[in-house]
């Protein structure tokens, strides 16, 4: 018993550090994806990634000496050309590493979702049909090239500006990425489902379409009738009251228990 | 922590996967003394 134990330790002991390294690997890669899924470069770096891994893995196991070879020398080749690339992408990166909004606390967090909440409920007594998409881990910067880029500190005045039936930017979805409105008027997909309720307008169908190709959340306002939707992950919550819209947001944007069932 | 973990657990799971796949293939190419190892025809040789 004390034979296999002490060689679990051991074998601990000498291999911890491999473990730390796949670890840490993993997280840039996982980190990495998210950030790069959505934008314009993300097929070529997955294109490249694939070929480098399938030409690496046939080149040691079919011990392919010559494509090895290859694949070191273009290896420096193949940095500079991912660093041009993306250099938008690292750029904005390395911004937002920078920006305080990256160790923002729960909080702050708390307290974003409560000016959202009274933002909201407050077009919903106006009864200003509204379309805000709140990204999450995904990315969903590719829809705001269909729109007017903003990139302003969200605040009620300016949803309320944007949103007004009057104004050129209302139709549309907004764009919000950290607590910055980054875009307005976006054109989100519509979702294909056919089993909708025929009530539901192009707004709600747009607002589930985004929320089905990432992990957006979408909020909802009806133009008709002034209730307020939720989205997520391609299921609609509908006609919610202020007490439990502010409840389903701190479950999803603070990760608070989630209901088992969401209805749909 | 097990909402954390649980969160996007699929794409979580492959880099996992992937990371082990990067870091075994470099491991290949490494030296016990940090250095990449290059090729040469010597090498073929040998074998």
């Amino acid at each position: 018993m004390l034979g296999p134990m002490t060689q679990a330790i051991e074998f601990v002991q000498a291999h911890w550090t491999h473990g730390v390294e796949v670890v840490l690997l993993a997280v840039l890669l996982y980190y990495g994806y998210l950030y790069f899924r959505g934008t314009p470069g993300a097929k070529i770096l997955v294109g490249l990634a694939l070929i480098f891994i399938s030409l690496t893995l046939a080149s040691q196991l079919l011990d392919l000496h010559v494509i090895g070879w290859l694949l070191r020398s273009l290896t420096v080749f193949l940095a500079v050309a991912l660093v041009v690339i993306f250099q938008p992408e690292l750029r904005r990166a390395l911004n937002e590493l920078g920006s305080q909004h990256f160790f923002r606390s729960a909080l702050q967090k708390k307290e974003s979702i409560d000016q959202l909440v009274e933002t909201v409920f407050d077009l919903a007594r106006r009864q200003f049909g509204a379309l805000i998409a709140i990204e999450r881990d995904i990315s969903i910067r590719q829809f705001a090239s269909t729109g007017v880029d903003l990139d302003a500190v969200f605040s009620k005045e300016l949803i309320l500006t944007i949103f007004h039936p009057k104004t050129v930017l209302h139709d549309g979805g907004v764009i919000v990425q950290n607590d910055r409105i980054t875009a307005a008027a976006c054109i989100f997909p519509l979702t294909s489902r056919e089993d909708l309720d025929r009530s539901l307008g192009l707004r709600h169908r747009a607002g589930m379409g985004i929320t089905e190709e990432s992990d957006a959340i979408a909020i909802l306002v009806s133009e008709e009738t002034g209730h307020v939707s939720l989205c997520h992950r391609g299921i609609i919550e509908r006609n919610l009251n202020a007490e439990k819209f502010r409840r389903r947001l701190n479950q999803m944007l603070l990760l608070e228990r989630y209901e088992a069932n969401p209805p749909s | 922590m097990k909402q954390i973990l649980l969160h996007n657990w699929k794409i979580k799971l492959t880099c996992l996967a992937l990371a082990f796949v990067v870091w075994y293939v470099i491991r290949q190419n490494v030296d016990p003394s940090g250095e990449l190892r290059p090729f040469t025809p010597t090498e073929q040789k040998k074998k």
